[in-house]
């Protein structure tokens, strides 16, 4: 049985035991990778049902499609994403004198994705709460579409939504990197440098646009 | 007296009878003494009803007086007064003139007519002149020769009105006075003064309509003493003048900007005359705002154009909003025309919540804090608890 609470504070006891042998249960790392989906759908459909609002009245006939594209777009990616994650962590961690099957990787990948799921819920309840106070028109040019959605993302409360995420992927890194050290077996400092390198990266990726 | 000495008598009473009858031939007496030398006529034609005065002028061109008993003007057609004051005359010295005025009045209709000049002098003689008078009742003729295609209330223009005399003698005090029915001028008389013969005269006015009642103008003259006026109505029919300034708008862009809208497009004048002073400003429901409640434009010339912009607030709900462009014509007029303008933006923010645009809501700034110092004590935590 997982315990969570060791899992969010104390990775360092969680991993040990947790990933056994080259091929360690995936079904938790799983659950967690699919609530993160969910939740990262209904963002996505939120966000969507905005944009739809905008277009003209030709096009909004369209609007339940687009917005289900936008849903299983989001759920999909959050799968595609943890194997992803998975694969740059298992690649700069071989980099670095890892050893382990990369399901190991996986799982550590998929446990780690927990903080996050708290981190959308957040964020998608600042959206929420943004995207109901504002007065929506639709436009007639589509071009503008774009250049509006653009505009109502680059608000200072819509800003707020991303940087409370990062703050809770900074978490999932932390648990990452005690994660990486059990599967990889790796020196905390290979396993800081195996995460810190994409994490940074998508952090700096994160704030320089809403700094410029 | 024999029957013989009887007839005889009476042909040299006959023949005696005939020597006045001789006299009677125009402008000579028996004596030859006398005769009409000059006849003035004024008005030089008379209208109907027209009073004037017929003077005859009589001289004596021998070499002893002559005694005139009265003088007479008998007319059968006109009306003829003044010559119960020529009842004695008196006499008229060689190589002088007497001057005889009658006043006569024309009422008859157009023709000539000739008076009968007499005059009874005391040898039992008399003096007979015809005098030709003609009436003719054709007035002076008033035309439009300039009118604006279109009225348009409240704007001046120009109206050009000419007067020509078809008559054979000349009218004078020729005045063109506008009817106060319905509009305004600049001028509230025009004198032309005398017209001679077959000749015309113009004056310009400058009107301004406020009804769609015909503009009416009226020509005071006189023929002699008589006053004649005369009036002519120009129909008034507002309209759309065909040669105005007329502003389009093009190009229109609307963009939000934090609470309020930016309009941003071009103004042409499509009309073939100047557009003076354009202002572009937006009407209700929206609510100009700064910094461009209002844009000077300027004076635009046909097929000219500018552009402008300006801002305005519009509640959220709002849909549509006017686009006003104010210009004048050169002569101050003030025309406006409005351009409905959909609202199709992105999002504006109520400004009864922390929205986009707004500044940074406080409760989302605590949110952050916290989950930053939850964050940080996890990751410290599990770092101590190692």
């Amino acid at each position: 049985m997982m315990n969570i609470t060791d899992l969010l504070l104390r990775p360092a006891a969680f991993f040990p035991g947790r990933i056994e042998g080259d091929k360690p249960d995936l079904k938790m790392p799983l659950v967690i990778v699919l609530l993160y989906g969910i939740v990262s759908a209904l963002s996505a459909a939120n966000v969507s049902s905005v944009t739809m609002a905008m277009m003209p009245a030709e096009i909004a006939g369209m609007g339940t499609m687009i917005i289900g594209i936008g849903v299983v777009s989001a759920f999909i990616g959050a799968l595609i994403y943890w194997v992803i994650i998975a694969a740059v962590f298992h690649g700069i961690s071989a980099l670095r004198g890892g050893k382990g099957d990369f399901q190991r990787t996986l799982a550590v990948a998929g446990y780690g994705a927990l903080p996050m799921i708290f981190g959308s819920i957040l964020s998608g309840i600042i959206i929420y709460f943004t995207l109901s106070d504002v007065t929506i028109r639709p436009i007639s040019d589509p071009m503008q579409v774009s250049a509006a959605v653009t505009e109502l993302m680059s608000t200072p409360s819509m800003q707020i939504a991303g940087v409370v995420s990062l703050l809770f992927v900074l978490w999932s890194a932390n648990i990452w990197v005690f994660g990486m050290q059990e599967a990889r077996n790796l020196s905390g400092k290979d396993a800081l440098i195996t995460v810190g390198i994409p994490v940074l990266i998508y952090c700096l990726m994160t704030i320089l646009p809403l700094i410029w | 007296m024999t029957y013989n000495n009887l007839i005889a008598a009476l042909v040299i009473m006959l023949a005696l009878c005939a020597v006045p009858s001789m006299a009677a031939d125009p402008s000579t007496t028996v004596e030859g003494q006398l005769g009409v030398t000059d006849v003035a006529i004024d008005p030089g034609v008379f209208m109907y009803g027209d009073s004037g005065t017929v003077k005859v002028t009589v001289t004596n061109t021998g070499t002893t007086s002559v005694a005139i008993a009265r003088a007479k003007l008998y007319s059968n057609e006109l009306d003829v007064m003044g010559d119960e004051n020529y009842g004695s005359v008196g006499s008229i010295g060689p190589g002088n003139s007497l001057q005889f005025t009658f006043t006569v009045t024309a009422d008859a209709a157009d023709g000539i007519y000739y008076p009968l000049f007499y005059l009874d002098l005391r040898d039992a003689s008399s003096l007979r002149y015809r005098v030709p008078v003609k009436v003719e009742n054709t007035g002076l003729s008033v035309s439009v020769t300039d009118r604006p295609d279109a009225f348009t209330s409240g704007k001046k223009e120009d109206i050009t009105i000419m007067v020509g005399n078809p008559r054979e003698n000349t009218v004078n005090g020729v005045v063109i006075t506008p009817a106060m029915n319905g509009y305004e001028t600049t001028e509230t008389s025009h004198f032309i003064g005398t017209l001679e013969a077959d000749q015309a005269a113009e004056a310009t006015f400058a009107v301004t309509p406020y009804v769609e009642t015909p503009m009416e103008f009226t020509v005071h003259y006189r023929n002699g003493m008589n006053d004649h006026e005369v009036t002519i109505a120009v129909p008034v029919i507002f309209g759309t003048d065909r040669k105005q300034a007329e502003t389009v708008l093009n190009n229109i862009a609307v963009t939000p900007e934090g609470d309020h809208y930016i309009v941003t497009g071009d103004v042409t004048n499509a009309g073939l005359e100047d557009a003076k002073s354009v202002v572009v400003t937006t009407g209700a429901p929206a609510v100009p705002v700064d910094p461009y409640r209002s844009y000077v434009v300027g004076a635009l010339e046909p097929d000219d154009f500018a552009s402008f912009e300006v801002t305005f607030y519009a509640e959220p709900e709002t849909e549509d909003i006017q686009l006003v462009t104010n210009y004048k014509d050169k002569d101050g007029n003030l025309y406006s025309s409005q351009l409905t303008l959909p609202l199709e933006s992105a999002a504006v923010s109520d400004k009864k919540s922390p929205v986009a645009g707004d500044d940074l809501p406080i409760v989302w700034i605590v949110v952050v804090l916290i989950c930053a110092a939850v964050v940080a004590g996890v990751i410290y935590y599990s770092w101590k608890k190692k």
